[in-house]
């Protein structure tokens, strides 16, 4: 033990460790699982192993993963955005009338982005000079947009000449990584250079945790919340970018309310994550490895034959699980105060 | 000097600008049969509706009616298909109510999972359980009249629905305004900590009130099955932003403890003859949630700045 | 005289700090029972365990001799006691009469439903006997601070309560509003009520008191009765040491003017307030609940909107807008609640330590410099001496006073000029205390310009060279250290004293 001692840098020292292994402790156990099951998915699926399947695996991962690291922005805020689903939506829309009336790609993608950003700003705007609940808002934005796209589409799916330099994007490869995974890589690597290096990741972070106290130690709050807004929605319209790339039509779901898909995946990405929904807290990393599991899962359970339906009701658990956790160790939960009352 | 609350105007004045709006549009709005059709079709939205406002006003928030509903409902058209006496398919609707309603007030109180949290899990997972129980389309085949009696009958030659929406609304009022429950339901929102210091059992008034708003969307579940005579899973998506809906015109608050059941009704009305409007238009089913999403944001917005701008604190708010 | 209510040998301690040391206290049927001590001392603990808020670790509540366990504090009020807290207890959407009976609303025999007739008369009848003018069927959040209270009152008196907690009753009323009290106060006390009476204002314990209990670090120091009592018998034992031990020694000299305020007002809060802070100054804000003086303090750091009038920080004319802007024009502040306002509880002590100087210092285009970052926080922690196993803690982990000291040592670091403190010793032990100051003084002697708001009447004579007394939002007074006396700055303090 001595030897060990002495060899291993000081880095590694014991306490070193020890402070590392908690302030990581959620990602760890997400690794670890992920390794459990990886090695138990031999026993129980042939095919679940195979390079291709994991390449599939990452693919479908990247989507969830990308909307989820947006979603991690506004989670850490202390927010929620339940209208990314709606969202992705409008962008596969407007994304795939551009380029079936002949607009070019290069032209296309910015409009997209454009449309994100404001989807963004706008229920940034709502929430904090409106001071409306985050869920609340978002939902209605959700079903405005959905109701948009209804109206425009009249619930038929649109498709026809779709540029293969768009196509690429979806279906391509480089090396042989697909092109999803790779944007994936490059917007969690940015990501957590934000929140580790920048002064805004770190504003990300002491908003969530206390914004009173924020705005009192200079923090532009009010800014910091929008801004959280605009990259969730930016990082959805990406991922909705990425899926439309892939199937090269656009087919709008056909219910319109509530929160299904896309949102809950992220929520549950995030959550599971380690973030809490009182904000303040949560990784990118972990919010990687949340999607990570939540695709490992979503990949592994057609695979072993278990249905749809009991996939979303164990989707459902999960999500119970992860909140139940992280709810735990504030019992007493926030009390809300108010401050600074003079007569 | 008493200063004009417009949240307080609002629901009444969207009414009124409603029915003038209907008058001018079409003939057939102003016939009594129209305002039947309205309630009648308003049943659903009046039960639920009632149901976010007991949520609403203990400060929590309930997004798993949709599910719950869809679940009771297919589950008493699978009765109904089997010819299961109607006391029973009551009697599990109830159960299945209460259950959901139970299971969510545990959650948010016991686990102290955030309301939102809590029943957002909570409609996945009936949702899926809905989907389960059909096997994925519709549970189809011919279900009893006694069953479709339940909505399509008559009493005193008064259709059934409008019975319903009457007796829900009398018996809401009379619990909420005149019975312990209904005041500690009130307290709670308007002030959990020193409720509780007064002795007021918080948990247990907030795990009855998701019990109530659970029951309700059951009942409805129930009301839709009777009305398509099939079990269909999708039904109820989006009901919870109907529920919402109804609350916010209605001036309910959703910081909780504030709004009452005439705000309920009148958001119902409002809502409901929109829809009716919308149809009387014939504007694209697809806009409404357009039109009723823009409705919560500017009512809720109004009221918002109402409330900042009357708290007059020194300190500005972030 | 018989005893209405015991404490024997009454303990608590949170986490590792022993705030109650085995007290024990006896409360006499009908009596005016004064707790006296500094902040801190464990008045605020002991009438929490009383009222059932918190639970003691060691000893026994009796209760009429019997002993007692509340397990809520529903339990003590059903037993008989009630509580009015500091933060008035209310549903404010709710009407006078509800808030009087919650609970306890009376029914129609056999029913479910709510007698509403009995209930309204019920509140009217009981408020007409109290000698009250209120209007039971207004809703709490329409009246003002000291009806509300009246209310609070009232509830108590209707629940038949045996002993009555007042804290700080007396803090948002105007002097007739306290007559009205008072009058109260007797007339419980003529049907036999106990009150437990917690007060910072002397004067009210000297003339109200039939006894009073002296705190002090947790321990009962005295019990006198109320005619032994006079301030200089009472502020030792409550102090326990000499004033200037706890109050280090300066040695700062008073330079050129620093900050300049000019006719400073802001709508009802406070007008024309003109005052000059110089380098190496602290300079007291002193005044009752709503004088004005906190809310000058929170204006200059631009947390309440724009006020009229001139303010020059450094010779430069500043328009005050927000916080980040304030603190750009070299204006620090340390707010009165660490936990809601100052500190980032679940993150690292380099975050909490360095928030105050993100863009000025420690970044560049927007990138941390992080290797700064954690020299500079080390630095300050050993600086302050906060008690921590490493930067990588969190201040949750923290006990109070470490926690203060961080929040402290947000502003040690960077240029300011200005440093406004509100309340810095609020809720830590005397070690930490003294800590603070030897800080507060260093600043000073680094040419900082403090201004100093607090409620602690030794804090502003122990540690300012000036004081402003606000009151009824206009500065009444500004005494010299030379002058300033206790008496002095009550009085001016209670001069345009209105609610």
């Amino acid at each position: 033990m001595a030897t060990l001692k002495s060899i291993l840098p000081k880095a590694f020292s014991k306490k070193r460790l020890t402070i590392w292994g908690k302030e990581y402790k959620n990602e760890i156990a997400i690794a670890l699982l992920i390794v459990v099951i990886f090695f138990v998915s031999q026993f129980l699926s042939p095919v679940f192993l195979t390079p291709n399947n994991l390449l599939n695996l990452l693919r479908q991962t990247a989507y969830t993963a990308i909307a989820a690291i947006g979603m991690y922005f506004v989670i850490l805020i202390g927010g929620i955005d339940l209208s990314i689903g709606a969202t992705v939506q409008i962008v596969g829309m407007v994304s795939i009338i551009m380029m079936v009336r002949g607009v070019p790609v290069g032209v296309m993608i910015p409009v997209v982005l454009a449309v994100g950003l404001t989807v963004g700003l706008v229920n940034g705007l709502i929430v904090t000079y409106g001071r409306l609940q985050p869920f609340v808002v978002t939902l209605v934005t959700k079903q405005i947009m959905q109701g948009i796209v209804l109206v425009t589409t009249g619930g038929a799916s649109i498709s026809g000449d779709v540029p293969d330099a768009f196509m690429k994007i979806g279906a391509g490869y480089i090396g042989f990584v697909p092109v999803p995974v790779v944007v994936m890589a490059i917007l969690v690597a940015a990501a957590f250079f934000v929140m580790k290096k920048t002064t805004f990741g770190r504003r990300l972070y002491i908003t969530g945790s206390n914004q009173t106290a924020a705005h009192y130690s200079g923090t532009n709050v009010r800014r910091i919340k929008v801004m959280a807004y605009i990259l969730c929605a930016l990082f959805a319209t990406v991922s909705g970018l990425l899926s439309v790339a892939r199937i090269g039509a656009f087919q709008p779901t056909t219910t319109h309310g509530g929160a299904t898909g896309m949102e809950l995946n992220a929520i549950a990405a995030v959550v599971v994550g380690g973030a809490s929904l009182a904000g303040g807290k949560g990784s990118v990393i972990g919010t990687l490895l949340g999607a990570l599991l939540y695709g490992i899962l979503s990949n592994l359970f057609p695979l072993i034959g278990v249905t749809s339906y009991i996939q979303q009701l164990i989707q459902g658990f999960i999500i119970l699980m992860a909140v139940l956790i992280s709810s735990k160790g504030k019992l007493f939960g926030k009390k809300r105060k108010e401050v600074g009352k003079d007569g | 000097m008493k200063k004009i609350e417009i949240s307080k105007q609002l629901p009444v004045a969207m009414l009124v600008v409603l029915i003038i709006i209907g008058a001018q549009l079409s003939d057939s709005f102003f016939r009594v049969s129209n305002f039947a059709n309205i309630i009648q079709y308003a049943v659903e939205s009046a039960f639920i509706g009632i149901g976010m406002t007991f949520v609403l006003i203990v400060g929590g928030i309930d997004l798993s009616i949709g599910s719950v509903l869809a679940f009771a409902s297919v589950v008493s058209a699978k009765m109904a298909l089997e010819n299961v006496s109607l006391p029973l398919i009551l009697l599990a609707v109830i159960a299945i109510g209460l259950t959901c309603g139970v299971v969510n007030g545990l959650l948010i109180t016991k686990f102290r999972i955030e309301p939102f949290m809590a029943t957002l899990a909570m409609m996945m997972i009936m949702r899926a359980a809905t989907f389960l129980f059909t096997g994925g389309g519709p549970l189809t085949g011919t279900v009893y009249d006694g069953f479709k009696q339940i909505i399509k009958g008559k009493l005193f030659g008064v259709q059934n629905g409008i019975w319903y929406v009457a007796a829900a609304f009398l018996v809401a009022a009379l619990i909420l305004n005149r019975t312990r429950f209904g005041r500690h339901v009130y307290a709670v929102g308007g002030g959990e900590e020193t409720a509780k210091l007064f002795g007021v059992n918080a948990e247990g008034v907030k795990i009855a009130v998701y019990m109530i708003s659970a029951l309700l969307a059951a009942l409805s579940g129930l009301l839709i099955a009777a009305r398509i005579g099939i079990g269909e899973p999708r039904s109820g998506q989006s009901y919870e932003m109907t529920a919402i809906t109804i609350c916010v015109i209605g001036g309910i608050s959703m910081a909780g403890g504030k709004g009452g059941i005439v705000g309920t009704f009148v958001g119902t009305m409002v809502v409901c003859m929109i829809n009716n409007l919308m149809n009387l238009m014939n504007i694209n089913t697809d806009a409404q949630p357009i039109v009723t999403g823009v409705m919560i944001l500017v009512t809720s917005l109004i009221v918002s700045r109402e409330v900042t701008s009357k708290r007059r604190l020194l300190v500005k708010e972030i | 005289m018989d005893n209405v209510f015991e404490l024997q040998g009454v303990s608590k301690v949170f986490s590792g700090n022993t705030v109650l040391d085995d007290v024990s206290l006896s409360f006499r049927r009908g009596e005016l029972h004064a707790l006296v001590g500094e902040n801190g001392a464990g008045k605020s603990t002991l009438i929490k365990i009383i009222s059932g808020v918190y639970r003691a670790d060691k000893g026994t509540l009796l209760l009429n001799g019997n002993p007692v366990k509340f397990a809520a504090p529903s339990d003590a009020q059903m037993a008989g006691i009630s509580t009015l807290f500091q933060e008035i207890q209310e549903i404010p959407e709710m009407t006078v009469a509800e808030n009087i009976f919650l609970r306890r609303e009376p029914r129609y025999p056999g029913t479910f439903v709510v007698d509403r007739k009995k209930l309204r008369r019920g509140a009217k009848e009981l408020v007409g006997r109290l000698g009250l003018k209120i209007d039971t069927a207004a809703k709490m959040r329409e009246l003002p601070v000291s009806t509300r209270k009246m209310v609070e009152i009232a509830r108590a008196v209707s629940q038949k309560a045996s002993v009555v907690i007042m804290d700080e009753p007396t803090a948002n009323l105007n002097a007739e509003e306290m007559q009205a009290l008072f009058h109260m106060i007797d007339d419980l006390k003529n049907h036999g009520v106990t009150i437990i009476y917690i007060s910072h204002r002397m004067n009210e314990v000297f003339s109200l008191a039939d006894r009073v209990s002296v705190l002090r670090d947790g321990k009962l120091i005295a019990t006198l009765d109320g005619e032994e009592c006079s301030e200089e018998r009472l502020i030792p034992l409550m102090i326990g040491r000499e004033l200037n031990a706890l109050y280090p020694a300066r040695r700062s000299s008073v330079g050129e003017a620093v900050l300049e305020v000019k006719n400073l007002s802001l709508g009802r809060h406070f007008k024309n307030i003109s005052f000059t802070l110089r380098k190496g100054e602290v300079l007291g804000f002193a005044g009752l609940e709503a004088s004005g003086a906190n809310a000058v303090t929170k204006t200059l750091f631009g947390l309440c909107g724009r006020p009229s009038g001139e303010i020059t920080c450094g010779g430069q004319r500043l328009e005050i807008k927000n916080p980040a802007e304030s603190i750009r024009n070299g204006i620090a502040f340390l707010p009165e609640d660490r936990k809601t306002q100052g500190l980032f509880l679940n993150q690292n002590l380099v975050s909490n330590i360095t928030a105050g100087a993100l863009d000025s210092l420690f970044s560049k285009r927007s990138i941390l410099k992080s290797r700064f970052e954690r020299s500079q926080s080390q630095e300050t922690i050993e600086r302050l001496t906060v008690k921590t196993r490493g930067l990588h803690e969190r201040p949750a982990e923290l006990s109070g006073g470490n926690q203060q000291k961080v929040m402290l040592g947000r502003w040690t670091i960077g240029s300011h000029k200005v440093l406004i403190l509100e309340e810095p010793t609020r809720g830590v032990d005397v070690g930490a205390k003294s800590e603070i100051y030897r800080q507060i003084n260093s600043f000073a002697e680094q040419g900082l310009a403090i201004i100093l708001f607090t409620t602690e009447m030794p804090e502003l004579l122990g540690m300012c060279d000036r004081v402003l007394v606000f009151s009824g939002g206009a500065l009444t007074a500004a005494l010299s250290k030379e002058e300033a006396t206790q008496e002095l700055i009550l009085q001016y303090a209670l001069e345009r004293h209105v609610s």
